[in-house]
């Protein structure tokens, strides 16, 4: 039936006003009428693919280097395995300049393309990608590709320069991170079927020494499973001792070690005997080194904040109740985070980008989001695995991106947040952010 | 204009399908509760943090409620309820020597047997003072107001420590049962054979203090267990099958068994490997036995609901997902609940009162509220202050018991720290299960005519 126009108005405004005054707006503050808080700006977003196609993501942090990559995997019915490579040199007009992918998509089972990190070394540009491939099919024991970027924008300049293959360690890398050690050296920290995280010397494999790409292990706690270790890790430098500390979660929950000497991880804390933590996910500390934000992978779990400063004072050597919690939705999960102190940047699975203040750690709160999935949730998969999966942050003018499962890419800017610098909120510069000349 | 009507008779289905927001915490003025509640009795009791759980009895000739007193008191109070709106403790037993014993009362139940009224107080004494093997206390109650007499006390000395939570049950068998946690299992006790026990003149000394043990429901082995005991259960006759059914939390989630022959429970189903439960807590069934509400005794995690189905059609052993969950406060934390389908009455910690309809389980709704707490939510030290247990972290505080009198619908709730409450909710003057389509099963008894009578 045809409604007149006018009508049509009224109709929809009045529906609008109910919406507004009804207890669903109190109850989630993003709807598809206004999926955005005030103080955030979509300045640019691209699909890349079908549905559960997307994963994580990496930005350099060159502002004269304006690309981003993003994980491309099967996790729905269909899409590609590889990666794309962005290019934000305008971020309001995000294009894909070139698309890696694993030869013989078919025949490779499982996910694919999982994390990515971006790294220098001797003035080039590379780009590790993590995956997963199931076994039955080829490259079960293939971990991460690593492609060389240096010649960016141009499509053509881009190639693969090594595979990392553990015969010994089947399925893949399911995430990495990319650290510059105090030693100088770049390492690649992966997660691996065993329990350990297993460490790469990134610029002998670059440099084609690949009989010395091993450059150590960091265990789990004794008590682990053969086969399970991390599931995901955060590595930084600690500026009062000194120290390269590595802050992993995974199985009975998270660890800290001091990895200043690879050959000799020395266990500084554990976060275990959690109540309502099996497991440890993502785990990232402040600048400082002080607190953690600890993710565990299951619905209706909250980010955790825990204060190590107990463990670190030699009074206590674990630590088991958080200071505080964050969440955006408590019938949700939250997923990966990049902490800019103040600030914490999530991807919220369903519930997009967000971003909240942990200035005081035991309240942190809500100051911006933006809901980057407006869609269901899954029936043919874990309910809230879907939406706003990788977060990234460039330091250099605060261009915050995310990659979301379903709608592809995104970049934004935050009102009053034009740049971070540990400098500007008096804690050490210290972020995911590698500083690839401080040794030159 | 069609699309106008619409709108405006969508719109208020639209706001009943989000049910109520609570509001922040500590909540304004006048603004405790929602508007659909009313306050009809407030007792204040005692010190912070030395309430535990409560019980109403359902005779609308015994207006009677307990309250359990676990520290600084060490007993129970008495409540008469002849007048709800000037309700008032008739009585205080405290157990002597209260400053020996090391530890308090936790959970109480009353039952019925031979016409006469007991009250069972649950007990839990630590070794290193006096009572360390008593689980329980039975009292008669029968002469309430004027007088109450002790009976016996049920003693365990192999597994001391007393009875964290108990349930009384009257068996499709006829007897009256008390489930007790104890050890690695639920304990169960033929409460008619306890009291013939204490009625001969035998030495209480020679008596065997398993005399009246008559089953021992196991906690079903799996791998990495978080605990080897059960927490708490509910027992309820289930129409259908004609079984007697224990649902109990603990372990490493929640179980189901067929405790028709007391001698051999039978497993029917597990709820296990949930993310985010390690260990079941307070565990109740829907009346029909299809869904159960779940918790676990962490702060941050809500009340789950599964359905069980799949696994009581043999399609899967266990259950491994919620379809549904409810929270107050994802701050917090709730604790123990009462079931009236499609009601859900929730005793919240320091959410206070809370009712769920969860009529759709996979949607369940706040319906009303009473925060009887009325304080600062997940404040460690304040927690410390007046509980001084760190217990579920920073939420252990304010309602830890509700329940319901079916014949007029009147509410109690037990704060640790502000005492006994009775509420009315609008339109919720009675509950009978066959008045939503439900077999007339709850965790009221009919003492008088079994399980079995409840439908007819």
């Amino acid at each position: 039936m045809m409604v007149p126009k006018l009508m049509m108005n009224n109709a929809a405004r009045l529906a609008i006003v109910c919406m507004a005054l009804s207890p669903a707006a109190v109850a989630a503050q993003w709807t598809a009428e206004k999926p955005g808080s005030d103080n955030i700006t979509v300045l640019g977003h691209i699909e890349l693919g079908p549905r559960l196609s997307v994963a994580d993501m990496d930005m350099e942090q060159e502002v004269s280097r304006p690309y981003a990559y993003v994980s491309r995997m099967v996790y729905g019915d269909e899409g590609s395995k590889g990666t794309d490579i962005i290019d934000i040199s305008d971020p309001s007009d995000p294009k894909v300049i070139y698309r890696w992918r694993i030869e013989d998509q078919d025949l490779h089972l499982r996910t694919g393309g999982m994390d990515v990190k971006y790294f220098k070394w001797k003035d080039r540009y590379y780009v590790v990608q993590s995956v997963q491939f199931g076994a039955g099919g080829p490259n079960n024991d293939m971990g991460a590709v690593i492609l060389d970027v240096t010649g960016l924008p141009d499509p053509e300049s881009v190639r693969e320069v090594a595979r990392l293959h553990e015969p010994d360690l089947p399925g893949g890398f399911h995430n990495i991170f990319v650290y510059q050690h105090s030693s100088g050296r770049v390492l690649l920290f992966s997660t691996v079927s065993g329990p350990f995280a297993q460490v790469y010397d990134l610029g002998n494999i670059v440099d084609g020494d690949l009989d010395n790409r091993h450059a150590g292990r960091v265990p789990v706690v004794e008590g682990a499973s053969s086969r399970r270790g991390y599931h995901d890790f955060y590595v930084g430098y600690h500026l009062d001792t000194g120290q390269d500390r590595f802050y992993g979660g995974g199985v009975g929950g998270y660890f800290v070690y001091n990895i200043s000497d690879l050959d000799n991880p020395e266990l500084l804390v554990t976060l275990t005997g959690i109540n309502g933590v099996r497991s440890g996910h993502t785990f990232t500390p402040t600048p400082d080194g002080r607190y953690v934000i600890a993710e565990t992978e299951y619905r209706y779990a909250p980010l955790r904040i825990f204060d190590l400063k107990p463990a670190l004072d030699g009074n206590t050597s674990n630590i088991r109740n958080p200071i505080g919690a964050w969440t955006a939705d408590w019938e949700n999960l939250v997923h990966n985070h990049e902490v800019r102190w103040p600030l914490v940047f999530v991807s919220g699975y369903l519930d997009g980008l967000q971003v909240f203040t942990m200035m005081d750690p035991k309240n942190p709160s809500t100051v911006a989001y933006y809901d980057t999935y407006l869609g269901p949730e899954n029936t043919d998969r874990y309910p809230v695995f879907n939406g706003a999966f990788g977060v990234d942050v460039r330091n250099a003018d605060g261009l915050i991106a995310i990659s979301d499962m379903s709608t592809g890419f995104w970049t934004f800017r935050m009102e009053g947040f034009s740049g971070w610098h540990g400098d500007d909120w008096g804690v050490p510069n210290v972020s995911s952010a590698q500083e690839w000349n401080r040794f030159e | 204009m069609r699309l106008l009507v619409t709108l405006l008779l969508l719109w208020p289905a639209g706001v009943l399908a989000q049910g109520l927001s609570h509001p922040s915490h500590p909540p304004p003025p006048g603004q405790r509760g929602s508007e659909n509640i009313s306050v009809v009795a407030h007792l204040p009791l005692g010190r912070p943090g030395s309430v535990s759980d409560v019980e109403v009895e359902q005779d609308p000739d015994r207006p009677y409620a307990y309250v359990a007193r676990r520290v600084h008191a060490k007993g129970f109070d008495v409540i008469d309820l002849s007048d709800p709106r000037r309700a008032r403790v008739i009585y205080r037993w405290r157990i002597a020597n209260e400053d020996l014993h090391q530890g308090g009362a936790m959970d109480g139940r009353y039952f019925k047997h031979d016409g006469r009224y007991y009250y069972v107080q649950s007990v839990q004494f630590r070794q290193g003072g006096p009572n360390s093997d008593v689980g329980a206390i039975v009292f008669d109650v029968t002469d309430l107001p004027e007088a109450i007499v002790e009976v016996g006390r049920i003693r365990q000395s192999d597994t001391p420590g007393g009875f964290h939570n108990i349930f009384t049950y009257k068996h499709s068998a006829g007897a009256p049962l008390l489930f007790a946690t104890s050890g690695r299992h639920a304990k169960v006790f033929d409460l008619a054979r306890f009291l013939e026990g204490y009625q001969t003149e035998m030495e209480a000394a020679l008596q065997d203090e398993n005399h009246a043990l008559v089953g021992r429901v196991p906690v079903a082995e799996s791998e990495n267990m978080w605990s080897r005991g059960y927490h708490d259960f509910y027992i309820g006759y289930h129409p259908e099958s004609g079984q007697d059914r224990f649902y109990g939390g603990g372990g490493s989630g929640y179980y189901v068994y067929d405790v028709s022959d007391l001698g051999s429970p039978e497993l029917l189903l597990t709820i296990l490997n949930v993310p985010g439960v390690s260990w079941g807590h307070t565990f109740t069934p829907s009346p029909d036995g299809r869904y159960a509400v779940g918790e676990t005794e962490f702060q941050y995690q809500p009340l789950r609901f599964f359905d069980m189905k799949p696994a009581l059609d043999g399609e899967v052993d266990n259950i491994d997902h919620a379809i549904g969950a409810w929270h107050a406060d994802w701050r917090s934390l709730a604790h123990n609940h009462e079931v009236r389908w499609p009601y859900l009455f929730v005793a919240g910690y320091e959410t206070g009162m809370s009712v769920v309809n969860m009529e759709n389980p996979a949607n369940p709704l706040t319906v009303a509220y009473y925060d009887t707490f009325n304080g600062r939510h997940n404040n460690r030290e304040e927690v410390m202050a007046r509980a001084g247990s760190p217990y579920t972290w920073n939420v252990y505080d304010g309602a830890w018991g509700v329940d319901v009198r079916n014949h007029d619908g009147l509410i109690v709730v037990s704060d640790m720290s502000t005492g006994f409450w009775a509420f009315r909710m609008d339109g919720f003057n009675r509950w009978d299960g066959r008045d939503y389509g439900m077999p007339n099963i709850s965790s009221v008894q009919n003492w008088d005519d079994g399980p079995q009578a409840n439908d007819e």
